[in-house]
């Protein structure tokens, strides 16, 4: 434990900070060399003034001349040793000729930091929202979160991939204020669900680091409750126009290692992406928080940090109303091509409850409730994706544990519902509905508009009749299961009508039971329709193919009206119609 | 592809229009009848939504369906819908025939066009001697290729299987010496992974063939989501209009191991095709 060991793990170096004990840490200074030599490279007819040197070595021009080889971001006050076996791959050390400027231009950054962090509050108050908890993504050392507990926000919070959290401890102890540190060990959906959802998400000069920039920006969205602060390099004037949604990849694996196409970890959006993809993600007020200016700086530094701020966009959103964690979680990264199109469709058909499709969000519409479908059913639950709403929908207590519920008390029997199925419940019968074994025994339909269907035709007293428990009801036809474990078939209709007792179907099955009597019904309706004669076919050579009943045609000379030919199906008939007549004629 | 020469008989016609009904048949160059074709080349051309399918002996109470509206083509139309939907097919042709001139001899190689839509490609591919041609397709095209194998006396395969944003991948389809894909990666919102599933499956080639921006960096841009898949959310809503530079396409393709990339040429006597201002190019990365 101790700087040497924090150090070793890289874990000072990029965020100002300035310890009681002297030390100071942040890439101020690297920051602001690197803006010089940026804006000279790219901005010839801007580029800062030549520094030169007079005779007694004083310089003319007040900017620091950055150009010294390493620019260093520690800063090791006397005392700590041989601080030369600090220097590393993440720490150039200070020396003590360049402290002030070193000090200034973390001094310049950490008033950056406080400027955003004081800016965000205050767009927030101008719009009456109140900020109560924070969590910021890609956190480093918390520096923004311990401002905003300093600023009076109650519950703070950084995420990082790295472990900052000894360092953020240290510091809440130090300063006073409080930020409470969660490592993320990887970019799954599991660590992402596990960080804690807040009324606003800081995101400091991280979305340019992520090869996938939308994807990461719904996961940002997925912990805002209120507000989202995005601060990433969009370059503005590199965009043909304002309009343009766009993503440039300037690097690859320059900071990480990652395989095509995740390797890409400098990226600019373009200012109109972002502020579609913050639309999209429910942030409806876009506020862009104007550029700072220090009395720190000098001229020089001043246009270097005005040249870097006109490259970024710091926006600040707010969404139109609160979300809570279920509407949280219903951001998702993953893509869902659904099957099913239109409106107000009714998508699945739960215990208790429908999901339906509507205005391209499905909706969970409890069994009974009213439901408009015309954008006004906001106090139902609905979700962007079908996975989300089966995933709310199956773990709804009502649908976990679903209870009877009556559905209509007839004269000797309740019709209550059960999960899927309608159940006639006798009065006075205890029926335990979590007895499947019971529930065998009673009869019982998924509609309960088949239950409307059979008991005009057979009453109560019908169904009691039936010999087992009614289980379907198909075109006039009772499905009862008998007490030997057999389906059985009776026509209604049929054994209605005087002296047509119809043989009842039996099976073992209860599919196969159905299969045969929508076979049957299916073959009666047919018959039904061909109750009389019918030409179904005059050929150019003076023949008609006939229909006298269902199944049995013939085929008569119309001159002569003599029969050439009888035919069981109808592709034979129309195989003799097809043939020459004397063909026929032979074959008859 | 003009099939008059096999002088298709009724049943034949009455299934493609049958197909055409349904929505199956529309996009590809095809001609099976004088009154009887279909082909986006005509829109290609006019640059918006002129007509896809000339059929007019549609039944009239067909073609108040908005569907179906939205593809027939105006009968007055018929002239330069079929001069353009010939010039798509000559483009058509000329692509398959390219590739094969960069890849070498088609009966030794197997070939899949992902986002195939009714199997021009692969049938294309099989009538220059392909040792297997296959394409797939998020929409169930199998009917309109066993109907053009019929005809055409051949063999593409057809595998109902898409690129998955969820998982970044095409699962189901295999691996083919040569992958092509023409106008689905300005369809989808992260071309990135889409390059990389289908680098993924090609041995020997990936042809793509999309629109391109003229960015001298690496870039993609996205248009106005259209709203063509109704359960597409953000961020995998951008439907239309996705576009990426050449040097980002050259970039990938460098980063998933082919060893070069080559242009399609373009030539005089052969049509270019763009869309909203950007024009559609052709690259081949190949692994030597």
């Amino acid at each position: 434990m101790g700087f040497s060991s924090w150090m070793k793990q890289g874990l000072l170096g990029y965020q100002p900070i300035f310890f009681p004990n002297g030390l100071i840490s942040g890439t101020g200074f690297q920051f602001f060399g690197n803006l010089r030599n940026m804006r000279a490279a790219t901005q010839p007819s801007g580029s800062p003034p030549p520094v030169v040197d007079d005779s007694a070595g004083i310089k003319e021009n007040a900017s620091f001349n950055f150009n010294q080889g390493r620019l260093g971001n520690l800063y090791i006050p006397p005392g700590f040793g041989d601080r030369s076996n600090l220097d590393s791959e993440f720490y150039y050390c200070v020396d003590d000729a360049d402290l002030e400027h070193f000090a200034r231009y973390n001094l310049a950054l950490l008033e950056m930091y406080e400027y955003f962090g004081k800016s965000a509050l205050v767009a927030a108050s101008e719009q009456g929202v109140s900020l109560d908890s924070m969590i910021e993504i890609g956190a480093n050392t918390c520096l923004f979160p311990l401002i905003f507990s300093k600023e009076g926000v109650a519950d703070c919070h950084g995420a990082d991939i790295v472990d900052y959290s000894e360092v953020v401890n240290l510091l809440s102890e130090i300063q006073g204020n409080s930020a409470t540190f969660h490592h993320m060990a990887d970019d799954s959906d599991q660590t992402w669900k596990a960080l804690p959802k807040a009324d606003l998400v800081w995101s400091y000069a991280v979305l340019l680091h992520q090869s996938n920039p939308l994807a990461h920006l719904t996961r940002l969205a997925s912990l805002a409750k209120k507000a989202i602060f995005i601060m990433t390099l969009c370059d503005p004037e590199d965009w043909k126009s304002d309009q343009e949604m766009a993503i440039r990849y300037l690097s690859a694996n320059s900071y990480y290692n990652a395989d095509f196409p995740n390797c890409f970890d400098v990226t600019i959006v373009s200012p109109a992406l972002i502020k579609y993809s913050l639309q999209r993600l429910g942030f409806s007020k876009i506020i862009e928080i104007s550029h700072p200016d220090f009395d720190l700086l000098d001229d020089t530094s001043r246009a270097d940090l005005k040249y870097w701020l006109n490259k970024h966009c710091f926006f600040v959103a707010f969404r139109d109303d609160v979300k809570g964690d279920v509407a949280l979680n219903d951001y998702s990264v993953s893509a869902e091509r659904s099957p099913y199109r239109g409106n107000n469709v009714l998508v699945h058909s739960g215990f208790h409850n429908n999901v339906v499709l509507s205005n391209q969000r499905y909706f969970i519409v409890p069994h009974g409730a009213p439901f408009a479908g015309d954008g006004t059913d906001i106090h139902l639950q609905s979700f962007s994706s079908l996975t989300n709403a089966m995933k709310a929908l199956d773990e709804l207590p009502t649908e976990v544990d679903p209870q009877p519920l009556l559905i209509r008390a007839l004269k000797r029997s309740n019709l209550i519902r059960y999960k899927k199925r309608n159940y006639l419940s006798p009065h006075g019968l205890n029926v335990d509905f979590k007895d499947e074994q019971q529930l065998l025994r009673l009869s019982s339909l998924d509609s309960v508009e088949k239950w409307d269907a059979i008991l005009a035709l057979m009453g109560e007293e019908g169904v009691k009749k039936l010999e087992g428990a009614l289980v379907d009801f198909i075109d006039d036809t009772c499905i009862v299961s008998t007490n030997d474990n057999q389906y059985k078939a009776v026509n209604l209709t049929k054994n209605l009508e005087p002296g047509s007792k119809q043989p009842d179907m039996m099976s073992s099955s209860y599919s196969e039971i159905v299969r045969k009597v929508t076979v049957s019904s299916m073959l009666s309706s047919m018959e039904n329709d061909c109750g009389q004669e019918v030409q179904l076919y005059r050929t150019n050579d003076g023949r008609q193919l006939r229909m006298s009943r269902f199944g049995q045609l013939n085929i008569i000379c119309e001159g002569t009206g003599k029969e050439l030919s009888k035919h069981d199906s109808l592709d034979e008939a129309w195989r003799q119609i097809l043939r020459p007549r004397s063909d026929a004629i032979g074959n008859t | 592809m003009d099939f008059r020469d096999k002088q298709l008989d009724e049943a034949t016609l009455d299934e493609i229009r049958s197909l055409i009904i349904e929505g199956l048949i529309s996009y590809q160059p095809f001609v099976f009848a004088e009154d009887l074709e279909a082909g986006v080349g005509y829109e290609f051309e006019e640059g918006h939504y002129a007509g896809l399918v000339h059929f007019p002996d549609m039944p009239d109470d067909l073609r108040s369906s908005p569907g179906l509206a939205r593809r027939l083509l105006p009968a007055h139309n018929k002239l330069p819908f079929r001069d353009a939907n010939r010039r798509l097919s000559a483009y058509y042709d000329y692509i398959i025939d390219w590739v094969l001139g960069e890849v070498g001899e088609a009966n030794t190689l197997s070939f899949l066009d992902v986002g195939c839509n009714n199997g021009y490609l692969p049938l294309g591919f099989l009538r220059r001697s392909a040792l297997r041609a296959a394409g797939c397709d998020r929409q169930d095209f199998s009917r309109v290729f066993r109907l053009l194998n019929r005809i055409n006396g051949s063999g593409a395969e057809f595998i109902n299987a898409w690129y998955e944003p969820a998982t970044h991948r095409l699962d189901g389809v295999g691996s083919f010496d040569v992958v092509t894909s023409m106008a689905m990666l300005c369809h989808v919102s992260d071309p990135l992974h889409l390059l990389k599933a289908l680098g993924e499956i090609s041995h020997k080639a990936l042809f793509v063939w999309t629109l391109f921006s003229d960015d001298e960096g690496n870039v993609v841009r996205y248009g106005d989501p259209r709203g063509d898949y109704p359960g597409d959310h953000f961020p995998y809503c951008f439907d239309n209009m996705t576009v990426i530079s050449v040097p980002l396409f050259r970039r990938s393709a460098e980063l998933m191991g082919f060893s070069r990339v080559v242009e399609l040429p373009n030539l005089d006597e052969i049509p270019s095709y763009a869309w909203k201002g950007f024009p559609f190019r052709g690259f081949l990365a190949i692994r030597d």
